[in-house]
Formats: structure tokens, C-alpha cells, sequence
């Protein structure tokens, strides 16, 4: 049976019943269940039904969402359709409806109650041929493709469907019915003038639908493969445990707590600490390895095996032998040399003597790290340093607890462990340069570890156990006292290291910095040669520093450009003169110390003390007629400030001793200047060196050129002592001055002083402002004063 | 693709099979063997005997006819339609030649019985 061939309809037009429908195609041979709820659509079915054959028209409407269509919105082609079955309903018309042919509507004949049109049949195309033939079987393949990719579980044969078709326009039918189609599609293959035509819109439409429905199944395919993979790694380890259990290896947890408790076993621990230690053992032991309590706690059992309990070195209690050491590494600093063989000496007639806790307070480069390594060295102990430069955390020294997520254990218990004893030397450097902020202050949990009283009992927060630190020999470090905390300065031994003196600087350069930099070049001690002269020129006119740090990388630059000549074949042993620094490190860096030769008055001569030693400085003083402030520049800080001011009321209640108008302190202002401008100063100790200069000015005489002075001022005319004496005295040498006037309570610092610096000088000690004046202006003092 | 569709391909699926010109419907058959030949009964209630006709072709054999909705009148509409009407036609075969056989044809309680004798070999 061929149903292009047929026509129900034939070449008549008829009058029939219009039924628009949404959203949806009725097509020849095709079933489809409808329900119609219109009012029109109502009256169109009961008449249909009414009719001899059933039949009806069934059309499409363009807008789906429009009601009332009119014939502008029905598409012109629409389908006669037979109702198979039908049932009404209250409020609707259920049926079963079957296309026929496609007609197309010629016109309007009525619009009430119902849409009625007369209609003529379209006739289906009937075209063949290879181009119609190949489209068919392109279709019936994708079809499969896509009914398998679309429903797997369908079991759709298409080609047996297919073979049960009247033919390509039916398959197509049929397809497009099955897949769903949208309506424009729909309709153009129902209008579609050709069989080719039609096929190429379900070919289309089939292409478009397959690759949409393999990235569907791409996509949900990945997302099973991810849970197949998580799956299959757990069944995995499933398995690895069962064949573990099956060769007799234990679980790895289990190894790592038998080697833990054997560990344990060997171990010298206090009573009261294994005791602990086993505790946490047993607990590691219920904990689950992929816990993160797990590794915490194995940490943590770890630490408390690998510390120094009470493993321990024997002190080499050895005097000459320490004697030896510390000469071998440092030149001179005999006070701190005395001071560790005393300790030394103690500790062989008393074993259990606390050690003391150092502090080398000093200069940079005059070292005072290295001073630490040699102590160790000389006393056979081992020796672990840590750096408190910049600490703001009382937890770095002291630990986190437990309970925090990454906790780890103080410095102070760290370097214990790497140093494997209980009684190494520990240098806390730079301990003046320790921060404090909102999380704590590290200088307080310093306090705990170096009191000799409390430290047996230590209790660092991650170990929560006491460990005994009073065997420690602890040595800290800093360049200047006065920021370190009162409370553990207290504590501490303060040793102080001041700087060399340019003679000390050539022996240790001759000493120490010499053989070491020729030995780091490869150069032996024949092939170069320093002078002492040369070693003096360099330090006197490449280097100004308090130690020897930058006089070291001078001669280690010498040293180089040396060893390049022997590298490059020169076989001719050198000499380094003074006359070849030049050449070999470049311009002389330091220009000597300007000594002004002559003062005009209101200038005087002073000293001061810096980190890196000593300087000359000069205080200048000018009046400000008209004026009655007092200005004071120079970067001073408070305390110098305030001692200007002592200065200048010092002067005014004793105006008539020194001759001096008082009228004068009310007629004009003061200004006093301390260059250089830009470097900051502070302190005391320059108060006699502004009162000279004032004395000076106010009586219009010149100070005497060639004597430096120190020394701080009261009220009342008294001169009281000053810190860093050495330093400015051989600030005020190398400067080519040869008087200093001090407070005669400094005078015992004058040991400190090398003996041939002693006995180049001349010391004027003061105990009185009078002194001071009698010795820097002679002239002006009235005899009533003496 | 929609679930929808999904239920329609099974149903177009069975359409498929039992596919006719579609303005034709199909009376249910049975078919008996007998002692020489075929008892056929056709479902053809309401239909007049001069409505049908019979038609063979080798071994097949045709039933044409219509069955008319004879409560049609002015007035009254279905409220429920379940028996099809007009045009049917159904086609069945049987293994035998129906040129060579007797065929008697009677209606009984709407029921159209159609006897096929094999003729005698004598």
C-alpha cells in the first residue's frame, strides 16, 4: 500500500471542522492523543463527530499562548485527521485522533460556533532517486544512534521500525513525532514539497540532536568516572590491608608505635617523664593513623625522646688548657678571660655550681659572638647560639601548646635537642634588640629561663614537662645595656667589651685576621706580607669602627687581589706597603678627625659615645641679641637638651664669680649647635663641654684648643661620672688631642686603658664645674671663685 | 529528548505495526480450524449485510464495507465515542487457495461468519 498514491479527499475540496492545536504537529499516519478544552475547539470536535466519517481538520496555531485564532494564526497546511475514539468530560474532550493527509485550508467558510474551512488535499510528494535513497539510510542510522544515545534502555529497533514504514516520508513522520521536534520544524517538514526535503529537515535535526546527546553523556560520564576513582582507590587499600594481614605484616601505625616504644625502652628518662612518655604512647596507640591528633601526638613523643634528659658532657675542667684556648682566639679582653676560669675553677671544686649567665655588652665586630664559641671550646662543652634579634613572641622562646595547630617548641628546648645535651653553651644574641608587642613579651619568658633559682623547673609550653636548664651555660649578647629590660639586666653579669685601640687593632689584625684571611685566599704567610705601619694606615684611614669587622673585609680584599697575581703565574713574594692601599683598596675612606686648632669663643671640645666607639665633638654657642629664647639644634635629644639649659642657669646664678654681666642672660637669646647636624645625639655627658663653651662666650675668651671634656653637670656646680670612657679617650687620641678632662669619679675607668695610651695622655679630673673652668678658660675665673 | 516522547515512541511504535491507510479501521477477527476448512467470525456489529463485501485473491481474503453511525440527527452528539465507524477493511490469509473453495458468508447476532470448504478432490 502506497499512501503518496492515495488521496482520501482526492482532487475535491471539502467543508470540515477546524481544530487548531498548540505547540505540536498532527502528522499522516500518526496518532496522537488530544484534549480540547475551547469552547470553538468543543463545538468543531462535536461536529466531527457527528459526521458520517469522523473527520476533522487538525492545524497548527502560531502562537501557542493565543486563545481565539483567528485564520491569520493557523499555518496554511495543516492535517485531516480521523477521531478514533473520544470521550467528554465536564469541562473537556478527550480523543484519539489519526492523521490522514495533509490538506491545505482554501477558505474560511465559517468562524462560529466552530472554525470551519474548506479544504483541498495536498498531495504527497512522491520523488526518488540516489540522492533520496542515501538520505534514507543516513537517517535510519543516525536514528539509531540517537535513540540509543537518547534511551539506552528503550530497545528500539529502528530498522525494524523502519521496515514496517510506507516508506521515507513516513519514517521521517515518525521520527520527527518520536524525537519531538519544535513546532516550526514540525510544520516545514510537514509542508515539505519533497521527499528529499523532508528527510534533509529530519537529518538536520537528528546531527544536532546526537552531538548534544554525546556531550550530555560526556558530561555525566566524567562525573562517574570521578566516583569510580575514589571508589576504587578505598576498595584498593581494602585489599592492601588484607594481604598485609595475610603475609603477617603488621599495619604501618602499628610499626611506627613499636618503633616508638622501643625507642622508649632505650632511653634515659626520669622516672616521672617516662611515665608521661608511655601515657601518650598508649594513647598514639587508639588513635587512628589518619587522624591529625595521630601525628601530633608522634611528634610529640618524639621530642621527649630526642631531648637531653640527662645526657651530658664532661666539662674539661682544665684551667691551662682554657687559658690557652681563649688566648688563641682573642687578644687581650683579660677581664672576661678571668672571668671564665674563675667559673672554671669553681666548677672542679664544686660540680653542682649554677653556671652564671653572661652578658658581653659591646661595639659591633669586637667580638663577642666568637668570644662565646672559644668559651665553649675551652670548657669542652657544645655550643648552640640563637638569635633574639627582632623576637617579639614570648611563644618563640617558650612554645605553643598542644592544642594549636602546628605547635613546636621554644627556641630555647630546639636548640637543646640539636645540641643532644643538657649542659651546652647557649648565646642569646643581641638581646638588648628583642620586640615586644600584643602577643606577649619574649623578655619575660628570658626572665624565667635565666634565673639560676627557677630555670631547673623550666616549662616550656609544648613539652609541658619541667626540663632542667641550670646546667646550661648561658651567654648573651648585646651592644648597649640601656634597652635592655631592668628586671634581666639584673640577672645578668655584665661584662663589657669596649672597642680597640688602634694598637690593639694591629696586634689582632697581626694575630688573628692576618693568617685567617691569607689561609681563606691560599696564600701562605711568605707569599704576602702586611707591615705594621701598612695595618695601621688601614685601620686609621679605611676603617672607623669600634671592633674589627670592617678592618677584616679590608685585609680579605687585599688578600684577593693578591692571590690573583699568584693565580695568574706571578711567583714574586709581596709586601704590602702603606703607599699601596691605594692602589689595592681604592681612596683613603676616612679623613682624619678635623682637630680645629684655634677655638673662637663659645666653642668647646667634647666627647661622646656611640655604638661603634667614640667621637670628638665640638659645642658652639652664639648669642641672640634682642632675642631671649634659648635654641638648640644639632638633633639633640631631651637629656642633652635639659643640660644646655642646666648650663645656662648654672651660669646666671654664678654670673658674678665668672665676671660675667648677668644683665646679658635677660638682653639675649641663646643658641647652641652640636654638629654633626644630621646624626642624633643624647646623653649627658656632654654637659662641662656646654658649659665651657657658654662660660666662654659669655666672657668672650677662647677655650683652650687642645683639651677634650666629658663629664655630666648639676645645678649645683657638681661633676658626676660618664660611661664609655675608653672609648673617648682614643677617640679624642686618634683626633691628635692629648688632654681630657674627666669627673674624678671616672678615674678607675682609666685602667681599661692600654698603658702606652695612659702614659701619652693628660687627664685633668674634675670634681666641680670651678675645675673644669679653672683648667679650658683660666683668664676669666675671679679669685672669689677658687 | 523529553520523557514525552519517550512514552509516544511506543505508542507510535504499535501504531506502526498494524498500519493501514488511516481513514480505515480494522474489525476484530477469529479464525477456526474445521474439519475441512476455515470458520472465520468478523465483529461487525452494526453494520448491514449489504454494506460488506467479500473478495478473495489467491490466498487472500478481503472484507470491505462501512459501518454507518446510524444515530446521527439533529440535535444529538456523542458524548463518548469508542466503536469506530465508517470505512473498514480487513485483509487476512490463510494457507490454502480460496479460488478453489466454497465460501458461505451468514450473519448472526452481529457477528459475520464466513465458512471456507476446501473443495472435494475427487
Amino acid at each position: 500500500m502506497k499512501p503518496e498514491a492515495n488521496s482520501t479527499l482526492g482532487s475535491a475540496t471539502r467543508a470540515l471542522p477546524v481544530l487548531p492545536i498548540k505547540n505540536t504537529v498532527l502528522f499522516p499516519f500518526m496518532f496522537i492523543p488530544l484534549s480540547v478544552g475551547r469552547a470553538s475547539s468543543r463545538a468543531a470536535v462535536e461536529a466531527a463527530v457527528s459526521s458520517e466519517d469522523k473527520m476533522l481538520v487538525v492545524v497548527a496555531q502560531r502562537d501557542p499562548t493565543n486563545d481565539q485564532p483567528t485564520e491569520a494564526d493557523l499555518y496554511s497546511v495543516g492535517t485531516l485527521a480521523v477521531i478514533k475514539k473520544m470521550a467528554q468530560s465536564a469541562d473537556s474532550i478527550e480523543m484519539l485522533v489519526q492523521g490522514v493527509e495533509r490538506v491545505s485550508l482554501q477558505k474560511l467558510e465559517q468562524t462560529e460556533p466552530y472554525l470551519k474551512a474548506s479544504v483541498a488535499a495536498v498531495p504527497f510528494p512522491n520523488d526518488r532517486g540516489t540522492e533520496v535513497e542515501a538520505l534514507h539510510r543516513t537517517v535510519l542510522e543516525q536514528a539509531t544512534k540517537v535513540i540509543a544515545l537518547a534511551q539506552p534502555e528503550a530497545q528500539v529497533n529502528v530498522q525494524q521500525l523502519a521496515a514496517q514504514t510506507a516508506g521515507p516520508l513516513h519514517l521521517a513522520y515518525l521520527l520527527s513525532s518520536m524525537m519531538g521536534m519544535d513546532l516550526q520544524k514540525e510544520q516545514a517538514l510537514l509542508e515539505a514539497p519533497t521527499i528529499e526535503e523532508a528527510l534533509r529537515l529530519i537529518h538536520n535535526f537528528l546531527a544536532h540532536e546526537s552531538q548534544v546527546l554525546e556531550l550530555r553523556n560526556q558530561i555525566a560520564g566524567r562525573a562517574q568516572t570521578e566516583i569510580d576513582k575514589e571508589q576504587r582507590e578505598y576498595m584498593l587499600r581494602h585489599h592492601m590491608q588484607a594481604i598485609q594481614r595475610e603475609l603477617g605484616e603488621t599495619n604501618p601505625e602499628k610499626a611506627e608505635v613499636e618503633l616508638l616504644r622501643e625507642r622508649l625502652d632505650q632511653a634515659k628518662l626520669p622516672d616521672d617523664i617516662r611515665k608521661e612518655a608511655e601515657r601518650e604512647l598508649r594513647r598514639l596507640e587508639r588513635i587512628p593513623s589518619a587522624s591529625p591528633e595521630h601525628q601530633l601526638t608522634s611528634t610529640y613523643l618524639e621530642l621527649l625522646l630526642e631531648l637531653p634528659w640527662q645526657k651530658a658532657t664532661e666539662d674539661r675542667l682544665d684551667l691551662p688548657y682554657a687559658k690557652q684556648v681563649l688566648d688563641e682566639d682573642h687578644y687581650d679582653l683579660e677581664e672576661i678571660k678571668e672571668r671564665i676560669l674563675e667559673h672554671l675553677a669553681v666548677l672542679k671544686l664544686n660540680p653542682q655550681a649554677k653556671a652564671p649567665i653572661l652578658c658581653f655588652i659591646g661595639p659591633p665586630g669586637v667580638g663577642k659572638t666568637s668570644l662565646g664559641q672559644s668559651i665553649a671550646r675551652a670548657m669542652g662543652r657544645k655550643f648552640e647560639r640563637i638569635s633574639l634579634g627582632g623576637m617579639h613572641d614570648e611563644a618563640e622562646l617558650r612554645g605553643h601548646r598542644r592544642t594549636y595547630i602546628g605547635a613546636m617548641p621554644g627556641r630555647v628546648l630546639q636548640a637543646l635537642r640539636r645540641a643532644e645535651v643538657n649542659n651546652p653553651v647557649i648565646m642569646l644574641d643581641e638581646v638588648d634588640k628583642l620586640g615586644h608587642d600584643f602577643r606577649g613579651d619574649p623578655a619575660a619568658a628570658l626572665l624565667e629561663i635565666l634565673d639560676p633559682a627557677q630555670n631547673h623547673t623550666f616549662r616550656d609550653n609544648y613539652l609541658d614537662l619541667p626540663f632542667d636548664l641550670s646546667k646550661v651555660f648561658f651567654i648573651t649578647t648585646a651592644n648597649a645595656s640601656d634597652t635592655i629590660p631592668r628586671p634581666l639586666l639584673d640577672r645578668l653579669e655584665i661584662l663589657r667589651l669596649s672597642g680597640y685601640s688602634d694598637e690593639e687593632k694591629v696586634e689582632i689584625a697581626k694575630r688573628y685576621i692576618v693568617p685567617r684571611q691569607l689561609q681563606q685566599a691560599g696564600l701562605t704567610a711568605e707569599q704576602l706580607v702586611f707591615t705594621d705601619a701598612t695595618l695601621k694606615h688601614m685601620i686609621s684611614r679605611y676603617t672607623r669602627e669600634a671592633g674589627v669587622r670592617l678592618l677584616e673585609k679590608s685585609i680579605g680584599r687585599v688578600t684577593r687581589k693578591v692571590a690573583v697575581r699568584f693565580a695568574d703565574g706571578s711567583k714574586e713574594a709581596v709586601t704590602v706597603q702603606p703607599a699601596d692601599l691605594a692602589e689595592l683598596l681604592g681612596p683613603e675612606r676616612v679623613a682624619p678627625d678635623q682637630v680645629r686648632k684655634h677655638l673662637p669663643p663659645g666653642v668647646a671640645t667634647g666627647l661622646a659615645w656611640t655604638e661603634a666607639g667614640g667621637e670628638v665633638l665640638y659645642v658652639e654657642a652664639s648669642l641672640l641679641l634682642g632675642s631671649r629664647h634659648l635654641r638648640l639644634t644639632g638633633q639633640l635629644g631631651d637629656v642633652m637638651r635639659e643640660s644646655a639649659k642646666t648650663a645656662q642657669s648654672f651660669l646666671w646664678s654664678h654670673a658674678k664669680l665668672l665676671g660675667i654681666n648677668p644683665k646679658q642672660f635677660r638682653s639675649s637669646g641663646l643658641h647652641v649647635h652640636v654638629p654633626a647636624g644630621a646624626v642624633p645625639k643624647d646623653g649627658p655627658s656632654a654637659g662641662i663641654a656646654m658649659i665651657t663653651a657658654l662660660a666662654s662666650l659669655y666672657t668672650d675668651t677662647p677655650v683652650r684648643s687642645d683639651t677634650a671634656m666629658t663629664g655630666e653637670i648639676t645645678l649645683t656646680g657638681l661633676v658626676l661620672p660618664i660611661g664609655g670612657v675608653k672609648e673617648k679617650v682614643l677617640a679624642a687620641r686618634r683626633a691628635g688631642i692629648r688632654r681630657v678632662i674627666l669627673p674624678k669619679d671616672n678615674e678607675k675607668d682609666l685602667r681599661e686603658l692600654p698603658k702606652h695610651v695612659r702614659a701619652e695622655m693628660t687627664f685633668v679630673l674634675a670634681e666641680t664645674i670651678e675645675d673644669v673652668i679653672t683648667d679650658a678658660l683660666p683668664s676669666v675665673l675671679t679669685p672669689a671663685l677658687v | 529528548m523529553s520523557q514525552q516522547s519517550g512514552r509516544w515512541m511506543q505508542a507510535f511504535a504499535a501504531s506502526a505495526i498494524s498500519l493501514t491507510q488511516a481513514n480505515v479501521w480494522q474489525p476484530f477477527v477469529d479464525v477456526y480450524r474445521t474439519g475441512n476448512g476455515w470458520l472465520i467470525k468478523y465483529e461487525l456489529a452494526g453494520v448491514r449485510p449489504e454494506d460488506v463485501r467479500l473478495s478473495i485473491n489467491g490466498p487472500r481474503l478481503t472484507l470491505h464495507g462501512m459501518r454507518r453511525d446510524s444515530c446521527i440527527e439533529e440535535g444529538c452528539c456523542h458524548y463518548r465515542m469508542e466503536i469506530s465507524y465508517s470505512h473498514f477493511e480487513r485483509t487476512i490469509e490463510l494457507p490454502t487457495d480460496l479460488e478453489r473453495a466454497t465460501l458461505t458468508s451468514e450473519f448472526r447476532h452481529g457477528m459475520l461468519l464466513v465458512r471456507v470448504e476446501k473443495e472435494d478432490r475427487r
